[in-house]
């Protein structure tokens, strides 16, 4: 392959690589040209030629950089022998090849004359957005023409925002020698496009040849930048916002009119400092398009067939960021092709295609990259992982046969442990697993993994988009402020000393039944004048704990400044950031820290429930009380406490199944009697009160005896066939030989206390959901019913399933998707986390809309973070409704809408 | 020799000029929790964030007095600052190379030499020796954990 033949995943890929070789061109000739040749220089300019252009594809190229390099290196190496001549002309040879290469490609764009065809395109006036349509019908063009010019001249993507035409005009000229296209046949495809024809020439339009013009002078005015430089312009953008902060605050008294000034020059500030971060963003196709030929040549090495696909390149991640990722993904990629991939034969016994394949994927969401290797190999083999860990005494016999599948992946990022006893030439060198998740977590990121036995592996590694700005929930302990990646924050909740168990020496707080150890962190960091209030539960990757600070002063994107000598001598630190008032943030390292203090490390603790897949266990923990001679359990998200029967005060008037009234701290709660609610005889004896907090009710339910705290897996729980009357249990688990009915208030109980906030749905603010088609997971019939009904009476067509897993099959087998999909959190089966998961993985396209009583901000922001478009935290049918119509057209656009995105973006 | 001289209640010392950045008053610290004692803190010195490294620890000096003045020297291509209680004067002297006797072995490698000045002995430092505090700090580290 040529340079002039050569497909680029963008503009900006081409400018970098021709920018790149001219500087590298440039300093072989000079190391030449000088009285002493540099051979160093040389070498060092034409090892990296021969890098780049095997990257983009270009052989030829590489191996005459190859040539040269190796003949460079012997002189190198032994300084003593004379320079030869021919060395010297050769050196100069290869530049004077590769300017002349590049050349030719800049005088055959600009003498166009091969043959190139003109077609002009005219679209439906009707058309919306003509700009997508423009895009998409060169888009197309490119995929299968070199195209020449082009009206829009796609080389500026806004100009497709701006476009606003009937025609579309483009020449091009066929690639190599590709068979001929039936280029008619190509436009039919493309919808809203009416007619086609080949014209003589665009010439006859002299507005083409002044986009032309200006092409040539964008490209002139292309200017690379040092980092550096860009961190000093960061650095002093960050001083003057600090500046600003100063000077509002001595102004505060003075005129509106001086205020607004100072606002806009923030704003301008602010401005400046976004666009200057966004200069260090690279498209990861810069990085990934080295690896289908790193692929190619693992794979002559290892003898397999592999082949290598990649998506996402568009993807924008900081440069900074994406340099430190090239050896890691290099390594998984390695890792797939030499331990993931099988032999031929073994595919071929396994009935798999021959060809193994890796999957390279890249996406992005909310400052948040996602980067996936995944292979369809024979998956990660749990009992040899089992038996390695006991032959390195990692864990004992005793231990690996209970380990959880999480703990034993956890293992696999320890140092030197590799599942594959021999160490081939590949694996065994340059960086292990350990040495991924290391720089995984320098660069705040989080890798884990997945695997299915005879299925393939899939390491999924997330990333913030740049390393210099990180969420951060800042704290204050005494005159320190320190921040947390919002990450690791699992929640914020008033300190109480008294909620303190002090065992083993050790202080303990309660987190879902098991003790999670806490630590004031002025005492560990002797900070003075600290008054504790707020206690924070963090967790990062296997290390949970809680801190113990004096106030939480928000949530706030930080640019992080590492500080050189300062970092070994405080481990825990991974930085200081700025704040607009000028206050110095520390930012800490949840797992250093961890391990200065010592931690609850969850993959030490052998759950009760073990599953023979990697996924982590979906469950939940449920606390178990009894009603007459049979159990119970209530998810522990809904118990605030658990407090010994009080007296209670019957009132007039109130649903059957209502107690009456108690007193708990001077507040009243209206009781739940646990006995009329199970349906169970009127036996009478010892009595606690479990107080339950849900988003819009807090009550008590009163039983008999509470017993413990276990977790279930969603899996374990089977549905029961629902009878008549209430719903209230909503699914069965057994568990120690005990079967235990799982209690679940949320349908039931709009019905029997009365609803402060709901008074009654506006109808006609309910918007028409004529067309739509919504899909419904709600294991509770009433809910069910409710919502079906809300739903078909605005128009929607509804199909109801009883939980995720039925919901899944039915979007597997649909003829038609949903636009949107409504699930419940808890159900049976597979709960709303897990079924959103899947359909945003499987269908990104479908709108997910999760209700959920469960209180709380958490359940919330993890449903966010796993992708759902709108999260309902109370029982509220007229909302629902009206978020499916908000969803629905959320839904339609993306459907029709790719190009449109991206056009927007 | 071009030096700079700065002093604490106990003694005099000077640096040579060509490593002094400039020369701040003491800004509003940044504590740094955890830290080793001699790191006084971060300044944030017009959006770069320094740190701060109070000698007295090193040199048995009561610290106890307010550090004034922040002498910000320049390394490698890396800036700190060194915490001092006041800074006298660039004063332009020949100063003879040698440690005496007197100096501590420890303390020996910061010295370049020293001359007397205003009835006082001056002890000169290295331009890099504040950057071997640094070294200090990490073995005391070591010691404390």
């Amino acid at each position: 392959m040529t340079f002039y033949e050569l497909t680029w995943d963008s503009p900006e890929e081409k400018e970098l690589f021709v920018a790149e070789l001219g500087d590298l061109l440039q300093t072989l000739e000079d190391s030449w040209l000088s009285g002493e040749p540099d051979v160093a220089a040389a070498f060092r300019a034409a090892h990296t030629i021969k890098g780049s252009a095997a990257m983009v594809g270009l052989d030829d190229w590489s191996s005459r950089a190859h040539n040269l390099e190796d003949r460079l290196d012997q002189i190198r190496k032994n300084p003593d022998d004379q320079l030869e001549e021919s060395l010297r002309l050769d050196v100069l040879n290869f530049v004077d090849f590769i300017r002349q290469e590049l050349n030719g490609r800049v005088n055959s764009e600009a003498n166009a004359e091969s043959s190139p065809q003109h077609w002009r395109i005219t679209l439906s006036p009707a058309c919306a957005l003509k700009g997508a349509r423009a895009f998409q019908i060169l888009q197309r063009v490119g995929e299968l023409a070199r195209i020449v010019s082009s009206r829009p001249s796609g080389e500026d993507i806004q100009e497709f925002e701006r476009f606003d035409g009937n025609t579309v005009d483009v020449s091009f000229e066929p690639i190599g020698d590709q068979p001929p296209v039936d280029w008619p046949e190509i436009f039919r495809s493309i919808p809203e496009v009416e007619e086609w024809e080949q014209i003589e020439s665009m010439e006859e339009d002299p507005k083409s040849r002044g986009t032309t013009a200006a092409q040539a002078q964008q490209r002139e005015n292309m200017i690379r930048i040092h980092p550096q430089v860009l961190e000093g312009l960061l650095d002093g953008l960050g001083e003057l916002l600090m500046r600003h902060a100063e000077l509002s605050h001595r102004l505060n008294e003075t005129s509106p009119a001086v205020k607004e000034a100072l606002d806009g020059v923030k704003q301008i500030a602010m401005n400046l400092q976004d666009m200057t971060l966004r200069a260090r963003m690279l498209p990861l196709s810069t990085l990934f398009h080295q690896y289908p030929r790193a692929v190619h040549d693992i794979a002559r090495k290892l003898s397999k067939d592999i082949t290598l696909s990649v998506e996402g390149g568009e993807t924008q991640l900081d440069r900074l960021v994406m340099d430190r990722l090239h050896e890691p993904l290099l390594h998984l990629i390695r890792n797939a092709a030499d331990h993931g991939i099988e032999t031929a034969s073994e595919r071929l016994r396994k009935g798999k295609p021959l060809a193994g394949h890796i999957f390279l994927q890249a996406s992005s969401r909310k400052g948040r990259v996602r980067i996936v290797v995944a292979d369809d190999g024979r998956g990660i083999d749990w009992n040899g992982l089992r038996n390695k860990a006991v032959a390195r005494d990692v864990m004992t016999a005793d231990q690996a046969r209970n380990a959880t599948s999480e703990s034993l992946v956890a293992m696999l990022f320890l140092p030197g442990f590799s599942t594959k006893d021999q160490v081939s030439d590949l694996s065994g060198r340059g960086v292990g697993l350990d040495v991924v998740k290391d720089t995984v977590d320098q660069l705040h990121g989080d890798i884990r993994v997945e695997s299915e036995p005879g299925r393939g592996t899939r390491f999924i590694m997330e990333l913030p988009m740049t390393m210099a700005i990180l969420s951060a929930l800042l704290i204050a302990i005494g005159p320190v402020v320190l921040g947390i990646p919002v990450l690791n924050v699992e929640r914020i909740e008033p300190w109480h000393q008294d909620d303190v168990k002090h065992t083993l020496g050790v202080d303990m707080i309660d987190d879902h039944g098991h003790p999670l150890k806490v630590t004031v962190l002025s005492q560990l960091l002797k900070i003075e004048g600290s008054d504790p209030q707020m206690v924070i539960r963090v967790q990062d990757g296997a290390v949970k704990m809680a801190f113990v600070v004096d106030t939480v002063l928000g949530q706030q994107d930080v640019v992080i400044k590492p500080l050189g000598r300062v970092m070994p001598l405080i481990p825990w630190m991974t930085g200081a950031a700025l704040l607009g008032d000028g206050r110095v943030a520390l930012m800490m390292d949840v797992k250093r820290l961890a391990e200065k203090v010592g931690h609850n490390d969850s993959t030490a603790l052998p759950e009760p429930v073990a599953a023979e897949n990697t996924r982590q266990v979906p469950g939940s923990s449920w606390l178990v009380f009894g009603v007459g001679p049979l159990y119970y359990g209530i998810s522990v998200d809904k118990v605030q406490e658990v407090l010994l029967q009080g007296p209670v005060n019957r009132i007039v008037g109130q649903h059957p199944l209502v107690e009456g009234v108690t007193m708990i701290r001077e507040e009243s709660y209206p009781v739940l009697s646990g006995k009329k609610l199970m349906d169970a005889g009127d036996l009478d004896d010892g009595g606690y009160f479990i107080v339950v907090h849900m988003s819009q009710h807090r009550f008590v339910l009163s039983v008999d005896i509470v017993k413990e705290i276990v977790p279930i897996a969603w899996s374990q729980i089977q549905p029961v066939p629902h009878h008549d009357g209430l719903e209230v249990i909503m699914g069965l688990a057994e568990v120690g030989g005990m079967v235990i009915q799982l209690v679940d208030f949320d349908a039931v109980l709009s019905e029997i206390l009365p609803n402060e906030s709901v008074a009654g749905e506006q109808k006609d603010h309910l918007p028409s959901l004529r067309g739509v088609q919504v899909f419904l997971a709600d294991d509770s019939r009433l809910a069910r019913q409710k919502l079906t009904t809300a739903l078909i009476n605005q128009g929607a067509e509804v199909t109801a399933y009883e939980e995720g897993q039925a919901l899944m099959t039915g979007l597997a087998q649909a003829q038609n998707l949903p636009h949107v999909v409504v699930t419940d959190v808890e159900m049976p089966k597979m709960d709303g986390y897990h079924l959103l998961e899947q359909v945003k993985a499987e269908f990104p396209g479908i709108s997910v809309i999760v209700h959920t009583s469960l209180d709380g901000r958490l359940s919330k922001e993890h449903c966010i973070e796993l992708g759902a478009d709108f999260v309902l935290t109370k029982w509220d049918v007229g909302e629902l409704v009206r978020r499916v119509g908000l969803a629905s057209h959320q839904g339609m656009d993306n459907k029709g809408g790719r190009t449109h995105a991206l056009i927007a973006d | 020799m071009q030096v700079l001289t700065f002093a604490f209640q106990e003694s005099t010392f000077a640096l040579p000029i060509e490593g002094v950045a400039e020369v701040i008053r003491t800004p509003s610290l940044t504590l740094l929790p955890g830290a080793p004692p001699g790191l006084a803190g971060l300044i944030n010195l017009r959006g770069r964030m320094i740190p701060v490294v109070d000698p007295r620890f090193y040199l048995g000096h009561d610290a106890s007095r307010p550090l004034r003045h922040v002498i910000v020297v320049m390394g490698e291509g890396e800036l700190m600052g060194l915490g001092v209680e006041e800074v006298e004067g660039i004063v332009e002297t020949p100063v003879p190379k040698g440690v005496p006797d007197i100096v501590e072995g420890r303390l020996s490698p910061l010295i370049y030499g020293y001359f007397q000045w205003g009835g006082k002995f001056v002890f000169t430092w290295h331009a890099y020796g504040p950057f071997l505090l640094w070294d200090f700090m990490d073995s005391s580290g070591e010691m404390l954990s």
